[in-house]
């Protein structure tokens, strides 16, 4: 990755996701925070899939038939066959990604359909950045409806019972904080209720 | 008699774990990656599946430890509910502030010091900004 995204010691690699209207990869943390489009290099890299998909069968096979010594420059070419940059292929890479395998036919394609294709479940679009970020480059945070329903649920068993567990205290005592942080900055939360709209 | 359970990736502060039942291979060069694998969170610390242990090397690059290590052998878990167990436990311990070379710095401050849904404020009087939360920050 470090070679493609032009470090080539592969030092200081940010990973993130591209998307549209959801709220990101709920395996990688609560909050999804989403960059200003400004703050963002055009030639920042983005991958079709995961990059650890090099790892897998089939590319890794493919990448094993080949002589040790070639493995590093094997794995680049790789990569190269799914890499765009932000700019010039994010639209082409993500308007294949949602019509994969051409399910849609003549119904209309929703907002939601699009967001829902480009990043579904473990399925995304890798966007790997060489600077991290600070709040002055955050467009927005968002939070997935669930999680606020369970935030909201927790709060309300807190005043009439039955009494949450220790855990669910301390985890919605922490989103909340980070909540109250993101407010401090100026930066707003959504609460994310389908990939095609999102609510105040 | 059935392999164990092991812990792929951990993120103790924030209760989130992978584990899958396999041999001992997270510090191989090619861990096996299409395994079932299962993801574990806060609040609920439920295990739901997840198509392989990609997603748990992916978050190694972010917030996650790799495995978990006792010298250099894995810890292996008997059942998944003693995985489940023991993220939960580390999620309680990384709120329970143990700043000594813990798992976290402690619990963060609550946001503002007004009662809560009626009831009085607990504990921090002075509101600083969390540690993590300073890291992205850039003032």
């Amino acid at each position: 990755m470090g070679a493609l995204a032009g470090k080539r010691d592969g030092s200081n690699l940010y990973y993130g996701a591209a998307e549209l209207n959801g709220a990101g990869m709920r395996y990688y943390g609560d909050i999804c925070l989403v960059l200003k489009p400004a703050v963002i290099d055009s030639d920042t890299l983005v991958l079709y899939r995961n990059s650890f998909d090099l790892a897998r069968a089939p590319i890794a096979d493919r990448i094993k038939s080949k002589p040790e010594t070639s493995w590093a420059k094997c794995t680049i070419n790789e990569a190269r066959e799914f890499e765009g940059r932000w700019e010039a292929d994010l639209a082409s890479m993500v308007a294949c990604k949602a019509l994969d395998g051409g399910r849609w036919g003549e119904r209309r394609i929703t907002t939601g359909a699009i967001s829902d294709g480009l990043l579904n479940d473990e399925d995304y679009l890798e966007v790997v950045r060489t600077c991290s970020f600070g709040w002055q480059e955050l467009e927005e945070a968002r939070v997935a409806a669930a999680d606020a329903g369970a935030e909201g649920r927790i709060a309300d068993r807190l005043k009439q019972g039955p009494s949450p567990t220790q855990t669910e205290l301390l985890w919605r005592h922490r989103r909340r904080y980070a909540d109250q942080a993101l407010k401090e900055k100026g930066v707003r939360t959504r609460i994310v209720v389908t990939a095609g709209r999102a609510r105040v | 008699m059935s392999a164990p359970w092991y812990i792929d990736a951990l993120d103790a502060r924030a209760g989130q774990a992978f584990a899958s039942r396999r041999l001992q291979d997270v510090h191989l060069r090619d861990p096996a990656l299409d395994l079932p694998c299962v993801f574990i969170a806060a609040p609920m610390f439920r295990a739901e599946t997840v198509s392989n242990r990609g997603l748990a090397f992916v978050g190694t690059r972010n917030s996650y430890q790799l495995g978990l290590f006792v010298q250099s052998f894995e810890v292996a878990f008997p059942e998944l509910e003693a995985v489940i167990e023991f993220v939960r436990r580390a999620y309680l311990r990384g709120g329970g502030g143990d700043s000594a070379g813990g798992i976290g710095p402690g619990v963060p401050p609550r946001p503002d010091d007004a009662p809560e849904d009626g009831f009085p404020p607990v504990g921090g009087k002075k509101k600083t900004a969390h540690p993590s939360v300073k890291a992205y920050s850039k003032d």
